[in-house]
């Protein structure tokens, strides 16, 4: 049997660590939402109502804010380019129009809104380089670049919401 | 699982949704070590381990409304684990892209056997091995994902995960026959 095999066919009886499981718990039960029992039912109403209408306020700010700054930089360059530039940013605005209409979870996801506003701020760094020191070839490919990275990044969070919402079925059973 | 098991599990689960900490323990209970083994075949250090155990079970009790019972409840929670994890590894600035074009062929010897191997062994070789090729092979061999999944996750191609599934299955032959040679 080879060590794949010997893997699969083992696999349970590799979990051979015992985690301390009083300690752990001592710090998960100090950090899970505690809530008295009379109140649960009011509160909770309170709770969710807030709870939506903050992260409705925040997703909608963070699309429309992620979504803003996005005007054509290189309209005054290149009208080739700002053509190409025009066909990303459609489909970045494509994929954020997806993305509000989506149930998901953001605790879920390993992607993260971050790096989607940290794809934002070079944009816009290199927007103002451009518009300071006119056009530079190396600027304008890694802009092109950076709209590139922001269409792939969006494309494997919707895959993942897609991917969180199936749960995946098939997966290790335990 | 048993219907039965299920039932209770169903049960255990609807109390905690209400704010049941019991419940939570009694789920916790349920699943924490092979969570924790999970885990740890991750990251492969104790302390951080135990970090990630804790926020994920902290996550999954905290988001048990987003748990629609499509999949098992241990289905679920693995995600939050591996998904923490990743999250942990990625916090340290461990890039996964940076061997994208590593070439392995496969390995000649990848039909050898390992009489005298244990499942501890085996589970500590695979805590031995570099951090990329690690996760990978968990995530592959020991968690079902798909190469093609596995390179979403980590942002990596195809085929790196490929490479680096091969890389880590060499390693870990390596470091199982120098485990043997040592035992005997």
């Amino acid at each position: 049997m080879n060590i794949e095999e010997y893997i699969r066919k083992n696999r349970n009886q590799l979990d051979v660590e015992r985690a301390d499981e009083d300690y752990l718990w001592t710090g998960i039960s100090h950090s899970i939402k505690s809530i008295p029992k009379q109140k649960r039912f009011f509160t909770l109403k309170i709770a969710a109502t807030i709870i939506l209408l903050v992260a409705l306020s925040f997703i909608t700010y963070q699309v429309t804010s992620l979504r803003n700054n996005q005007q054509l930089i290189l309209a005054k360059i290149d009208p080739n380019l700002a053509k190409q530039e025009a066909q990303f940013q459609n489909q970045i605005k494509t994929y954020y129009t997806i993305l509000q209409k989506t149930d998901y979870n953001e605790d879920l996801l390993t992607t993260s809104f971050r790096d989607l506003e940290y794809i934002d701020t070079l944009i816009n760094k290199y927007s103002d380089d451009l518009n300071q020191n006119g056009p530079n070839p190396k600027l304008i490919n890694s802009l092109m670049d950076l709209y590139q990275k922001k269409i792939k990044l969006l494309d494997r969070m919707l895959n993942e919401i897609e991917k969180n919402q199936n749960y995946e079925n098939n997966k290790t059973n335990i | 699982m048993g219907k039965k098991s299920i039932e209770i599990h169903t049960k255990l689960i609807e109390a905690a949704r209400k704010g049941d900490q019991q419940s939570m323990y009694r789920l916790y209970k349920l699943y924490v070590q092979a969570m924790y083994n999970t885990c740890i075949r991750m990251v492969s250090n104790q302390y951080d381990a135990e970090d990630i155990i804790q926020e994920s079970f902290v996550k999954a009790f905290n988001n048990l409304d987003s748990f629609r019972g499509d999949s098992s409840f241990g289905s679920w929670l693995k995600r939050i684990v591996i998904n923490q994890s990743i999250t942990f590894l990625r916090s340290r600035k461990q890039e996964f892209t940076e061997i994208d074009n590593l070439q392995i062929v496969a390995d000649e010897n990848d039909e050898e056997n390992f009489p005298g191997i244990d499942p501890a062994m085996v589970h500590e070789s695979i805590k031995t091995l570099p951090e990329k090729a690690r996760v990978v092979l968990n995530l592959y061999l020991l968690e079902g994902y798909k190469h093609k999944e596995i390179a979403e996750i980590l942002n990596i191609s195809e085929s790196t995960s490929k490479s680096q599934y091969l890389r880590a299955k060499q390693l870990l032959r390596e470091e199982l026959k120098t485990k043997i040679r040592y035992e005997y």
